[in-house]
C-alpha cells in the first residue's frame, strides 16, 4: 500500500474534484470482476496461502477504491494494483515472521489435500525452493515466469529499475537452481509446503 | 542457469495456481466505504488561522511601541541620514558617517562608522583623542544641536568619562572600520531632527531622530 499511495498524486494544497463513489465503485467493480482471478494466484505465490491471498486482493482492491480521485492515470489501475499486491503480500509476510518469533509455532493453514496430491512432487520441489530465496527474487521469478511481465512492467511494479530487474531474476534463477541442486531431486514432504 | 531450471519453474508456478479459479474463490467484491479518498483535515481550522493573523499584527505593532525593532518611520529616517565625509587627518583618508540616531528610552543614541580610505602598507590610523573633550580618548566632544540651539553633550557616567565608546585601543588598519557610538540623555521635548557636531569634521545638518 505504501507504494501505492506513493504513486498516486495529489497532496494537501491541490484542489481535488468532489468524489464520485458509483463511478469508481463502478469502475472498481469492473477491474475485480476482470483481474481478480489474476491477481489471487499472483498473491499465492507470494504469501502460498489461498484465503490471505484473497485478503491481500481484497485489501489492494479497497485501497485502489479510496484513492480512486487521486490516481494520475485510471488507465493506469491494474499496474497499481499489481504494486499493491506486492506490497500488501511483503506486509503479510513480514507479520508473519514477527509473529513466529514470539507466539509457539502452530498449525498454519495448509494446503488442501486436494492441492497437494494434484502437484507433482517435482513442482513441489520447485515451490520449496522458490519459497527459500530472497523475497525481492521471488516476486520479480514469480512476475516474470508466471505472470509473463516485460522488464518494465516489473520495475513498474516493484519500484526497481529495469537493470535491478534484470540482475535480481539472475541472481533468484541461480539461488533457485541451487537450492534444487542441493535438495538432489528429491521428492518433498508436504510438511515442508506449509506457508511462510 | 539451465533453460531446465527455467521451464521447471515456470511450470511449478503453473501448477500452483492451476487449481485455483473463478469456482475455488470465496470473496465477492468488496465493500466499498462510503467515501472515496480520507479528507485532509486542515492543520487548523479558518477562525483560528485569523486569530493567528491578528496575534502577529498586534505583536508587531506592540513591538514598535515598545522599541523592539523598528518602524517603518526608522526605516524611512535611516534613508534620511547624511553622507559620509572624508577627511584626512596626518595624509590618512578616513571616512566618517553617520549610522543610526535613534531614540532609546531615555537616551539618544548616536552611531558613526570610520573606515581607513588608505591602501596596503599606509600606517594604521587611530581616532585617538580627536573627537574627546579636553585629550579624552572617547568621543566626550561629539554633540547634538537642535533647532531652538539647545546643545545636548553626551552623558557623563563619572567625573572624566561619558557613556561612548572609548578610543584609546582602536588603530585602523588600511580598509578597516569600525563603529563608535555616543549616547545622549533626552530632554522632556526630543526634537525630530537635530544637527550632528564632531569635532575635527564638518557637521552633519539636520539628521532626523528614530524614534
Amino acid at each position: 500500500m505504501t507504494r501505492l499511495r506513493r504513486r498516486v498524486t495529489g497532496g494537501y494544497a491541490r484542489p481535488t474534484p468532489p468524489p464520485d463513489p458509483p463511478t469508481a465503485q463502478r469502475v472498481v467493480s469492473n477491474l475485480f470482476a476482470q483481474h481478480r482471478v489474476g491477481l489471487t494466484r499472483l498473491a499465492l505465490l507470494l504469501v502460498d496461502d489461498e484465503a490471505t491471498a484473497q485478503d491481500v486482493v481484497q485489501e489492494a482492491f479497497l485501497g485502489l477504491y479510496r484513492h480512486w480521485q487521486q490516481l494520475s492515470d485510471p488507465a493506469s489501475a491494474l499496474d497499481y494494483l499489481r504494486s499493491a499486491v506486492l506490497n500488501i503480500s511483503r506486509s503479510v509476510l513480514r507479520r508473519r515472521r514477527t509473529a513466529r518469533a514470539y507466539v509457539p509455532r502452530h498449525e498454519s493453514p495448509a494446503r488442501s489435500a486436494e492441492s497437494l496430491a494434484m502437484m507433482r512432487a517435482e513442482h513441489r520441489e520447485v515451490l520449496v525452493a522458490l519459497q527459500a530465496i530472497g523475497e525481492r527474487q521471488r516476486e520479480v521469478l514469480v512476475l516474470r515466469y508466471w505472470a509473463g511481465l516485460s522488464e518494465a512492467q516489473i520495475a513498474n511494479a516493484t519500484g526497481l529499475s529495469a537493470g535491478a530487474v534484470k540482475s535480481t531474476a539472475s541472481r533468484g534463477l541461480v539461488a533457485l537452481e541451487r537450492r534444487l541442486q542441493a535438495a538432489g531431486g528429491g521428492s518433498v514432504a508436504p510438511a515442508q509446503l506449509e506457508p511462510r | 542457469v539451465s533453460r531446465e531450471t527455467e521451464d521447471r519453474l515456470r511450470s511449478a508456478l503453473q501448477a500452483r495456481t492451476a487449481t485455483m479459479g473463478e469456482h475455488t474463490l470465496t470473496t465477492q467484491a468488496p465493500q466499498y466505504p462510503t467515501t472515496l479518498v480520507r479528507q485532509r483535515q486542515p492543520l487548523l481550522p479558518r477562525w483560528a488561522w485569523a486569530l493567528a493573523a491578528v496575534a502577529v499584527v498586534a505583536s508587531i505593532v506592540a513591538g514598535v511601541l515598545l522599541g523592539a525593532h523598528s518602524s517603518s518611520t526608522a526605516k524611512e529616517n535611516a534613508a534620511k541620514l547624511p553622507p559620509a565625509v572624508t577627511q584626512t587627518f596626518d595624509s590618512t583618508k578616513v571616512q566618517i558617517a553617520v549610522t543610526s540616531l535613534s531614540l532609546r528610552g531615555k537616551l539618544i543614541h548616536l552611531e558613526l562608522t570610520a573606515k581607513n580610505l588608505g591602501v596596503e602598507g599606509d600606517p594604521s590610523w587611530s581616532p585617538g583623542t580627536r573627537f574627546g573633550k579636553s585629550s579624552d580618548y572617547d568621543l566626550s566632544g561629539v554633540y547634538l544641536t537642535a533647532s531652538d540651539g539647545s546643545r545636548l553633550t553626551p552623558t557623563p557616567v563619572s567625573e572624566d568619562e561619558c557613556l561612548c565608546t572609548s578610543t584609546i585601543s582602536i588603530y585602523l588598519k588600511a580598509q578597516a572600520s569600525t563603529t563608535l557610538s555616543v549616547n545622549f540623555t533626552a530632554p522632556s521635548k526630543v526634537p525630530s531632527k537635530v544637527d550632528v557636531n564632531v569635532p575635527q569634521l564638518q557637521l552633519f545638518p539636520d539628521v532626523p531622530i528614530s524614534k
